[in-house]
């Protein structure tokens, strides 16, 4: 009898106890989901479609490209190589822009030697394989933060070097890039 | 209506009487006619009381038992004081969301400089997948940039040799 009254006893201090810390479990509740979709909208970034813009860019100490249909490189990657590398000149040979699903990989021929395959994977990581001739020469895993541009590059013929520039296309900078062909057109 | 006498009476079976008072009921207990009878009924009635009335026995320990009252002495005064005082309710239901809010934007602020460029803490794998071609990489956490270069490696002992050539020259 003694020992089911101590029982009742701790068990009646054990629930008031819990009550005391229910009261707090809305505000605890309201911190987890707050949390919680902040980590989803991140995870949603990186679940959806990665649409990636590469160019092939040709480093060169002429002042002029061979080939007219080459445009000097945009000023932003200009800038950068130039800072970096010892050519002076940098022309634009190929520019293309690919949306790659979730999970799966795209092709994208920058040249009759050049071709990369990059594939979108879990979190933020990409991966580029890099194609010389037909042959796998190179592949990288690197994951893509806002902003950055990852280049895979090397050297060619006459002093020369080749770059194909990787970056991911903001929904500000599409809309421009659209807005651009729109008036080339 | 009781009289003096019967309050006496039941005083004096209580034990609540004065001692100079009690030899004087006494004394009309012996003497008055129905007294006895009296005390004999209040009596009885007394150890009825006594024997059939219900117990409360504590099951807490006393000053745990004092320490509840107190306590639901205390939470009625607040709960009086908060209704006399609307800003605190206000608080109540605020300072929760702010909390949570103040949370949430610390761990976006954090993921933001976390993704941040200059974070660049990423690992990074690379392969060389020919034997004829090796690489190497760079990163410029300035420029946002980061580059692989990709080289012939027959050229690279090319040139290793024809360096070593010129230093022997």
């Amino acid at each position: 009898m003694i020992a089911t009254k101590s029982w009742l006893r701790l068990n009646l201090r054990k629930s008031r106890s819990m009550i005391n810390s229910y009261r707090f479990l809305p505000r605890l509740s309201g911190l987890i989901l707050g949390v919680a979709l902040v980590f989803l909208s991140q995870a949603s970034v990186h679940a959806a479609d990665l649409k990636l813009e590469a160019t092939l860019v040709w480093g060169t100490n002429d002042e002029k490209s061979p080939d007219a249909s080459h445009k000097p490189v945009d000023t932003v990657y200009a800038k950068k190589l130039a800072k970096y590398f010892k050519w002076k000149n940098y022309f634009e040979v190929n520019r293309q822009t690919v949306t790659i699903p979730s999970r799966q990989s795209k092709r994208l021929t920058m040249s009759k030697q050049c071709v990369i395959e990059i594939t979108e994977l879990e979190g933020e990581p990409i991966e580029v394989k890099l194609y010389g001739e037909g042959k796998l020469l190179n592949k990288f895993t690197k994951a893509l933060t806002k902003g950055e541009i990852v280049a895979i590059a090397g050297d060619d013929k006459n002093e020369s070097a080749w770059f194909v520039m990787i970056k991911e296309i903001e929904p500000k900078a599409e809309e421009e890039l659209a807005r651009k062909a729109a008036g080339e057109k | 209506m009781k009289t003096d006498f019967e309050l006496n009476v039941q005083a004096y079976l209580d034990g609540e009487l004065p001692e100079n008072e009690v030899k004087e009921v006494q004394a009309v207990l012996a003497a008055r006619l129905g007294s006895q009878e009296l005390l004999r009924e209040l009596t009885q009635t007394r150890d009825l009381l006594r024997q059939n009335e219900p117990q409360a026995p504590l099951t807490d320990s006393r000053d745990f038992y004092w320490s509840q009252i107190r306590r639901r002495i205390d939470a009625e005064e607040k709960a009086k004081t908060a209704a006399s005082q609307p800003g605190w309710s206000f608080r109540r239901f605020f300072a929760p969301l702010i909390t949570g809010a103040a949370c949430v934007f610390a761990l976006v602020v954090g993921i933001g400089k976390f993704n941040s460029p200059a974070n660049s803490w990423s690992p990074v794998v690379i392969e060389n997948m020919s034997s004829e071609t090796t690489s190497m990489s760079f990163r410029s956490p300035s420029e946002n940039l980061f580059v692989v270069w990709v080289y012939d490696r027959n050229e690279e002992l090319a040139s290793a040799q024809s360096a070593e050539e010129s230093l022997h020259d």
